[in-house]
């Protein structure tokens, strides 16, 4: 009876380990996924962010959408942070022009998630400075101080509901020019809608 | 029972081993976390210096500042130094957002702030190179060296070091923290150069 009583609690004790083994392992891997699949969603934002300029002409009062233009400004990229399946999810949309005065189409490529799907973002924000292009026409006349574009990322990710990490960012553009022919204060958005026949 | 014992001691070791490989992988991922960060608070670091660059040329100043408005210490005087060592931080009320509403407000604010310390502050723990938690109205969390509300320190410190050669500005960035007693650091180092040759 003793040798018995002794082997089950061995078992019970050998058991409970395992069990704990097996959660750590899962939890270490969770861990893993979570902080490589943010390296990687970092990574490529702030590449496209160093090719690209913001599309002031769209700027949106969304922290939750960022806006970029290529440096020969027939390309717009939007990037997107969107509730979907009891989460948030990072979608881009691409699209394209051959006039640097006509808005764009909409987008042509969308890209559902570009974030691993094993990645839970709880919250991204996207902050952008300065918030009127400094290459307008309007930035130049004034005497206030222009600043050169930057985005800031602001995200936490989470994983398996029990860890989370955050995460934070900033990048500057590295597009020197005014890109966008269209001025959001002196051009009618109507008129430059006409004359591109959309 | 000495069978009972050998087999007894056998399952502990390998218990013990697969513990501590689990507790060394757990160790791994949160340093790989810690080491993330500080890439990414290094870099934002050097990025703040590369906006400042950029916020000189495109306002007509000497990209190293000059006795009119200097971005390099927003204004306060406070030249740029050969050698110096600064720290980089987000200015307090600038959080910019893109809302209509804070078009105006924002319009004239530079959003870094680059504040020279003593070279031998940077060696040592001193609360200027601490980076604090700050959830700001919006409660958004982010790393700085300013204090908002309730601001909590966090494991990072962070310092700019700059060393101007002619016309090439090499910029040194450093995060340090402690991981359980470990003193641990990233370094990432940049060149700028003057090639837009602003106003001499």
């Amino acid at each position: 009876m003793i040798s018995i009583a002794l082997f089950m609690i061995f078992l019970t004790t050998l058991f409970g380990a395992y069990s704990s083994l097996i959660g750590s392992q899962k939890d270490s891997n969770a861990v893993r996924v979570m902080y490589s699949g943010a390296r990687d969603l970092f990574a490529q934002l702030s590449e496209d962010v160093r090719l690209s300029t913001i599309d002031y002409f769209n700027l949106v009062a969304d922290k939750h959408v960022l806006q970029l233009l290529s440096k020969d400004g027939l390309k717009q990229t939007v990037y997107r942070v969107v509730d979907k399946d009891g989460g948030k999810r990072m979608e881009k949309s691409v699209s394209f022009r051959t006039d640097l005065k006509c808005p764009f189409p909409p987008g042509i490529e969308i890209i559902e998630n570009i974030a691993s799907n094993k990645l839970e973002i709880a919250d991204f924000n996207f902050l952008v400075t300065p918030v009127v292009d400094p290459y307008s026409h309007d930035s130049s006349e004034n005497k206030e101080p222009q600043l050169q574009p930057m985005v800031t990322f602001l995200a936490e990710f989470k994983s398996a509901g029990k860890f989370s990490f955050p995460l934070q960012a900033s990048v500057s553009s590295r597009v020197y020019t005014k890109v966008d022919e269209r001025d959001r204060i002196n051009l009618g958005g109507d008129q430059a809608v006409d004359s591109c026949g959309i | 029972m000495p069978e009972i014992l050998i087999g007894v001691s056998v399952l502990a070791i390998a218990i013990i081993t697969a513990t501590n490989l689990i507790v060394g992988i757990t160790r791994s991922n949160r340093a790989n976390m810690d080491d993330l960060t500080a890439y990414y608070l290094a870099s934002e670091a050097i990025e703040a210096v590369r906006s400042v660059r950029d916020t000189q040329w495109m306002n007509n100043l000497k990209w190293t500042g000059d006795a009119s408005y200097n971005f390099w210490s927003r204004g306060t005087g406070i030249d740029f130094e050969q050698g110096g060592t600064y720290i980089v931080s987000r200015k307090a009320g600038t959080q910019a957002f893109a809302s209509a509403d804070a078009l105006t407000a924002l319009r004239s604010s530079a959003p870094w702030q680059i504040s020279k310390i003593k070279a031998v502050e940077k060696d040592s723990p001193v609360t200027k190179l601490h980076l604090f938690k700050v959830a700001n109205l919006k409660q958004f969390l982010h790393l700085s060296h300013t204090t908002l509300g309730d601001s909590l320190d966090s494991k990072f410190s962070r310092y700019v070091s700059i060393e101007l050669v002619d016309k090439a500005m090499e910029v040194k960035s450093t995060v340090k923290w402690s991981d359980k007693g470990n003193e641990r650091n990233v370094t990432l180092s940049t060149v700028l150069t003057d090639w837009k040759s602003g106003p001499n």
